[in-house]
């Protein structure tokens, strides 16, 4: 009974200082966790943004903007279309690459009024134009913690053939940024691919184990995944 | 005022829960939400006089120091060709936790996902102050099996709506693959109640996916067990899947019969009479 009490008076000193808070200001910070075993996240962009945007719809072909992002991990077209509409964006909190089972945080503090949605978005590594994103969420409004699992997906503006390449926009093959040019094989003869068309969920890469030729440069055992491949957490205070 | 007290806090508790669907942690850091859920439901006082009268009833009980609890747990095999070593299971508090993404796996989960042997990990989880119960179902669970368990147990009743539970399992034909649920807060569930949870597969990060019949305990390959790290990851991942001979890596011992995808268990959860 003691505890309860305790517990109680707790509760009551601090409802002036939360009820001030909810009525004036949201305070939200978003943890990323890269949950995949062997693929890298490039640059994240996070955007707290009004209703009616949309990085991309699946079934449709990826803009210019997201094509540059997924092929080359280039989020500054993204970005400034969002800046256009008077987006709240946190730009690269990992301060690069975010390794697999690592995790960030954004903190979008109290964006805009009208920003009430939010996006996610970065190119997976060592991928063709495979990115992971949250696309859209109507951010929650209620102080406490919330969880979203996140999948993988195919801009499907570049062929799959899994080789090393260039990150430019219609240029064929992966950028293999310094970190992972070690982990990354050379010599693949490319699989045989072509562009899909349209943004959709990634099927996934083959790779293969030879370091110095087969037919791709990708690890199939270490540099595949299964979906989901990010975890995000939302903290609303 | 003693009462009043109370009942602010069950309302606080029963709010908590109804945000809790969105949400897996529940302790600290959710006591926020609930305050301000609280807030938001001060104004209806139909809500307030209805809480108010099962805030009495538990006023009166925890009089007592611990109180008694029963729950239902039902693990599915979702995969084709994985079976699941002994379910090693545990319910607890904050303080523990089976293993975090990103963080080297302890010794007693690297033996539970490279072999399937569960002593060390069991050990573990009873020896720490946060653990209430921790113990494991008898056999393996083989793919399309459910396997049903009935669990009583004693919480202090200040503690029960902080109530976690995990279950680990080894995929048994795979190097260090395993799934379970990690921390699902159980603590809002009412008599009658069930939670639903579609479990994914992680890698333990401490063995090389190497898919060798020498490196593989399950029946797909008969080999060997637990052995010294030797993957140079060393931590806990979301697993890559297995590539197996039928899609190219000829020194795999594991056929296109092993491939899974995730979800790879369904979990339910559900709180008895005791």
């Amino acid at each position: 009974m003691k505890k309860n009490l305790i517990a109680g008076l707790i509760s009551l000193s601090a409802l002036p200082l939360l009820m001030a808070t909810q009525v004036f200001a949201a305070d939200y910070s978003v943890k990323i966790e890269n949950l995949t075993h062997g693929t890298y996240f490039a640059p994240l962009l996070v955007s707290a943004h009004p209703v009616g945007i949309t990085l991309f719809t699946s079934g449709m072909p990826a803009s210019i903007s997201l094509q540059k992002m997924a092929e080359g991990g280039d989020i500054s077209g993204l970005e400034a279309d969002l800046m256009a509409v008077g987006a709240t964006n946190v730009v690269n909190p990992a301060a690069g690459l975010l390794m697999p089972g690592k995790s960030t945080i954004a903190h979008l503090a109290n964006p805009a009024a009208a920003n009430t949605q939010l996006s996610i978005v970065a190119m997976m590594v060592p991928t063709n134009d495979g990115f992971v994103t949250l696309n859209n969420l109507t951010l929650p409004t209620t102080p406490g913690i919330y969880t979203y699992l996140l999948n993988a997906y195919d801009a499907g503006t570049e062929a799959n053939n899994e080789i090393r390449g260039s990150g430019a926009v219609g240029m064929a093959g992966m950028p293999v940024p310094p970190p992972l040019d070690a982990l990354v094989g050379t010599g693949g003869a490319g699989i045989g691919a072509t562009a899909e068309g349209f943004v959709h969920i990634h099927r996934g890469v083959l790779g293969d184990h030879n370091l110095t030729g087969g037919m791709s440069d990708i690890n199939a055992s270490s540099q595949r995944w299964l979906n989901p491949v990010a975890r995000v957490t939302i903290t609303v205070q | 005022m003693k009462h009043q007290l109370s009942s602010l806090i069950c309302i606080a508790l029963v709010l908590g829960g109804c945000g809790g669907s969105h949400s897996t942690s529940h302790t600290k850091s959710s006591s926020s939400m609930a305050i301000s859920s609280m807030m938001a439901a001060s104004s209806n006082t139909a809500m307030m006089s209805s809480i108010a009268t099962v805030s009495s009833q538990m006023a009166n009980s925890s009089m007592a120091a611990t109180t008694e609890l029963k729950y239902s747990i039902t693990v599915t095999n979702l995969t084709a060709g994985q079976p699941f070593s002994p379910l090693t299971y545990s319910f607890h508090y904050s303080g523990f936790s089976p293993f975090t993404i990103g963080m080297p796996a302890t010794i007693g989960l690297e033996k539970i996902a490279e072999s399937g042997a569960n002593d060390d990990f069991l050990a573990a989880a009873m020896a720490n102050p946060d653990v209430v119960l921790a113990d494991h179902a008898a056999g393996l669970t083989l793919p399309g099996e459910t396997k049903m368990l009935s669990v009583n147990l004693n919480s202090e009743m200040a503690n029960i709506n902080q109530l976690r539970f995990s279950v680990v399992s080894m995929l048994a034909n795979t190097n260090d693959g395993f799934s379970g649920v990690n921390s699902i807060a159980i603590g809002e569930l009412a008599v009658g109640e069930s939670l639903t949870i579609n479990a994914m597969s992680y890698d333990a990060g401490t063995e090389m996916n190497s898919e060798s019949q020498a490196t593989i305990p399950g029946p797909a390959g008969g080999g060997e067990s637990f052995a010294a790290r030797d993957d140079m990851v060393n931590h806990v991942t979301m697993h890559p899947g297995v590539v197996t001979r039928d899609d190219g890596k000829m020194d795999s011992t594991l056929t296109q019969m092993h491939r899974w995808d995730n979800p790879v268990a369904r979990i339910v959860i559900t709180r008895l009479t005791p």
